[in-house]
C-alpha cells in the first residue's frame, strides 16, 4: 500500500496548473521548463531545473473568501439571510469564483448608486458622483477560450510514462468567459443622448458562456545531438492536446425594441437562444496539433511554440430558442463542429545573471492568438534557498505581480500577490497566492 | 420613453446586482408640465383655491393632478422625496396669505387627489404677500422605507398636485421655478426578498 499512496502523492504534489503561483510572482511569466510542455511541447524535454522548479500545488485560497466574506459567499443566505442580503455582492462573487486559487484582497464591488436622470428631454444615468455611466465598461470582452479549441486545465496530473520524452497528462478544465452587456452600438449611443431614433431596432444582449470536461495531453520531445555550427542545443517537440467535454453552454439574451416613426418604442421583446451540453444530453470532443522548439544558446534559453497547427472540436447537444412571447420555437438537437487551422504562437525566453551575492533570472514571454497579445515580462533574485519576485503583464488587462518563496530541501513554499482587472468596472484587484511543492 | 427606461433599468440592474446599490430616479416633473402650468396670474377676489398641475382645464375644480408613471422605479421602494418651489408675485393692491401643499395619491385615484380619499398632503407651506412683494415656497418631504405612504406609489405609478389657496383681494402671480421627485430602491431587494 506504502508505494501506490507514494506514487499517489507524488501525483497530487506535481499537479501543475496553467498559472503556477511562482509565474503569478513574475507577472505571470511562463518560464521555460516541463511546466511550459502544454505551450509549447519541445519542453517536455527540457531539463525541470534549468531554471528551478516552478511551484507546486497552489492552494485554492479562494475557498476562504467563498466560504466567510459576507460580499462574495452566498453561504450567508442560509445561515445569515440578513448579512447576506447586506453584503452580498454578484460581481465579487462571479470575480472570486474565476479566481478559485487567489484570496482577493479587494472583490470588485458593484456601483453603490446609480442614479436615472430622467426629464423630458430624455435619460441620463450617472454614478452617484454625477459622472456619465460608461455601459461599455460592461460589454463582453469575447469570452477568450471557452469557443475555443485550447482547454487550459484547471488541474491537470503528469502521468508517468517511462519513456524519457514522451508525455502524458491528464486533467480537468472548466472555463467561463464571454460574460457581458452588449448594448448595440445605436443604443449605445441614443442612451447617452437621451433621444431615440424613428423606425429603429435596438437590442441589449446579455451573454455567457461555460464549459468543463477533462483534458488528454500526448507529447514527445527529445534533445538534438549536436548540430555543426550551431553553438547550443536544439530542442524539438510535438504533441495533441484532446478533451473530452462534459459540460457546455453558451447562452444569449436578448432584449429588443423598436421605434416607430415617431422615435417611440414598442414592446420589449425578450429572446433566449441556448446551446448546452450535460452528460446525457451530449458531449463534446476535439484534438489539436502542437510543435515547438526551444533554443539554449550562450546562456539563454529561446523557445517558440506553434499551437493549433491543425485543430478539430465538436459538441453535440441541444439548441434551445425561446421567443419574445416566451414560446420555445426550437428546441432540437445540434452539433457545433469547428476545424482547421488556427495558430496560436508562443515565444518565451530566459536567462540568469549571476551576481556578487545570489543571481537574478529574467524571464520574458509574448503570445498570440485569434488577433489577441499577451505579454510578460518578470524577473526573480535567488539567494540561497529565498526567493523574491517581480514582474509585469498584460492578458485581458494589465497585471502586476510581487512573489516570494523558500525552498526547504524537497519542499517548497511559494506566495504571490497579483492584480488584475475586474469584469464589468475594470477595478483592479488584487489577489494573495500560496502554493506548497515536493520536487523528488 | 417608458420602454426605453425599461430598457435601461434592465442594463443597469443586471449590473447592480448587491445588497448595497442603490438606484435613485431623479425625475424633473417640471420638463414634463405644459407653459400653462408653469406660470400664469390669478385674480383673487376674497379667496381662491386653484390645483397645479391643472389636468381638467380649470384651475379652480380638483382633479387627478399628474401621473407619474415613466419612472424607472416604481416597485418596493425603499425611499421618496419631493420639493417644490414656488415664486409668488402680489401683484395687486392687497395683502393676501397663501397657503400651499403636495399632495400624493394612488394612480387609480383619477378624480380628486385632494379630497383626502386615499391621498395625503404630504408637505405644507405658508405665505403672507404685501402688495408688489415676491416671495418664494419650498414644499418638502421626504418618506423613508416603511412609512405607509409609500404604498400609494405602485407599479401603475402615482399621482401628485399641488393645492394653493390665497386669501385676501388682490391678483397674484405664480411660477413654479422648481418641482423634482426622487424615488429610491434597492434592486437586491427584488432578488432576494
Amino acid at each position: 500500500m506504502k508505494r501506490p499512496t507514494t506514487i499517489l502523492l507524488a501525483l497530487l504534489l506535481s499537479a501543475a496548473f496553467a498559472q503556477g503561483v511562482r509565474s503569478t510572482g513574475m507577472g505571470g511569466v511562463v518560464l521555460p521548463g516541463p511546466w511550459a510542455a502544454s505551450l509549447n511541447p519541445a519542453y517536455g524535454a527540457y531539463p525541470a531545473d534549468r531554471y528551478g522548479a516552478d511551484g507546486g500545488m497552489a492552494l485554492p485560497l479562494g475557498l476562504i473568501n467563498l466560504a466567510l466574506r459576507p460580499s462574495t459567499s452566498p453561504v450567508y443566505y442560509f445561515t445569515d439571510p440578513a448579512t447576506f442580503k447586506a453584503n452580498f455582492d454578484l460581481l465579487a462573487f462571479y470575480d472570486q469564483l474565476s479566481h478559485p486559487f487567489e484570496l482577493l484582497v479587494n472583490p470588485p464591488t458593484s456601483p453603490d448608486e446609480i442614479v436615472f436622470h430622467v426629464s423630458a428631454d430624455g435619460i441620463q444615468i450617472t454614478d452617484g458622483a454625477g459622472n456619465p455611466f460608461d455601459l461599455t465598461a460592461y460589454e463582453s470582452n469575447g469570452g477568450g477560450s471557452v469557443a475555443g479549441t485550447t482547454r487550459n486545465p484547471l488541474l491537470q496530473f503528469n502521468v508517468p510514462t517511462g519513456i524519457p520524452g514522451l508525455r502524458l497528462a491528464t486533467g480537468v478544465f472548466f472555463e467561463t468567459g464571454g460574460l457581458g452587456v452588449n448594448p448595440d452600438d445605436q443604443l449605445l449611443a441614443d442612451l447617452a443622448s437621451g433621444s431615440l431614433q424613428a423606425n429603429t431596432t435596438y437590442t441589449l444582449d446579455l451573454t455567457g458562456r461555460a464549459a468543463g470536461g477533462l483534458t488528454l495531453d500526448l507529447g514527445y520531445a527529445t534533445g538534438l545531438p549536436p548540430i555543426p555550427g550551431l553553438d547550443g542545443t536544439l530542442y524539438l517537440g510535438a504533441q495533441v492536446q484532446g478533451f473530452y467535454g462534459l459540460y457546455y453552454s453558451d447562452a444569449t439574451l436578448t432584449a429588443s425594441t423598436t421605434t416607430d416613426a415617431n422615435g417611440v418604442p414598442g414592446t420589449v421583446g425578450y429572446t433566449t437562444n441556448v446551446f448546452y451540453v450535460y452528460p446525457g444530453s451530449g458531449y463534446g470532443a476535439g484534438a489539436k496539433l502542437d510543435f515547438g522548439l526551444v533554443l539554449d544558446y550562450a546562456g539563454g534559453t529561446y523557445g517558440l511554440g506553434l499551437r493549433n497547427l491543425y485543430s478539430f472540436e465538436t459538441w453535440s447537444g441541444q439548441r434551445r430558442i425561446t421567443d419574445a412571447s416566451g414560446n420555445v420555437v426550437n428546441d432540437t438537437p445540434e452539433t457545433v463542429t469547428r476545424s482547421g487551422f488556427a495558430p496560436k504562437v508562443y515565444a518565451n525566453a530566459a536567462y540568469v545573471q549571476p551576481l556578487e551575492v545570489g543571481d537574478v533570472l529574467y524571464g520574458a514571454d509574448l503570445g498570440y492568438a485569434g488577433g489577441g497579445m499577451s505579454a510578460h515580462a518578470g524577473l526573480e533574485y535567488r539567494y540561497e534557498i529565498f526567493r523574491l519576485r517581480g514582474g509585469l503583464g498584460y492578458e485581458n488587462g494589465f497585471q502586476v505581480g510581487l512573489g516570494a518563496g523558500a525552498l526547504f530541501g524537497p519542499a517548497s513554499l511559494d506566495l504571490a500577490l497579483t492584480t488584475h482587472s475586474a469584469p464589468f468596472t475594470g477595478q483592479t484587484v488584487f489577489g494573495l497566492a500560496a502554493s506548497l511543492g515536493l520536487h523528488f | 420613453m417608458k420602454r426605453l427606461i425599461a430598457l435601461a433599468t434592465l442594463l443597469v440592474a443586471l449590473s447592480a446586482c448587491s445588497g448595497r446599490t442603490i438606484v435613485t430616479a431623479d425625475v424633473d416633473v417640471l420638463s414634463f408640465l405644459d407653459a400653462v402650468d408653469l406660470s400664469q396670474e390669478v385674480t383673487v377676489p376674497g379667496s381662491i383655491e386653484v390645483y397645479l398641475p391643472d389636468s381638467d382645464d380649470d384651475l379652480i375644480t380638483p382633479d387627478g393632478g399628474y401621473l407619474v408613471n415613466s419612472v424607472p422605479l416604481l416597485d418596493q421602494l425603499t425611499g421618496f422625496g419631493v420639493r417644490v418651489e414656488i415664486e409668488l408675485e402680489n401683484t395687486g393692491s392687497g395683502t393676501l396669505d397663501i397657503a400651499a401643499s403636495f399632495r400624493l395619491a394612488p394612480a387609480s385615484d383619477s378624480a380628486n387627489i385632494y379630497d383626502g380619499n386615499n391621498d395625503v398632503a404630504l408637505a405644507e407651506a405658508a405665505a403672507s404677500l404685501a402688495p408688489s412683494s415676491t416671495q418664494t415656497v419650498v414644499l418638502e418631504a421626504s418618506l423613508a422605507q416603511g412609512d405607509p405612504n409609500l404604498d400609494l406609489i405602485t407599479g401603475d405609478g402615482f399621482r401628485i398636485g399641488l393645492d394653493v389657496r390665497a386669501t385676501g383681494s388682490s391678483t397674484v402671480r405664480y411660477r413654479l421655478t422648481g418641482f423634482a421627485l426622487t424615488l429610491s430602491q434597492r434592486p437586491f431587494n427584488l432578488i432576494v426578498p
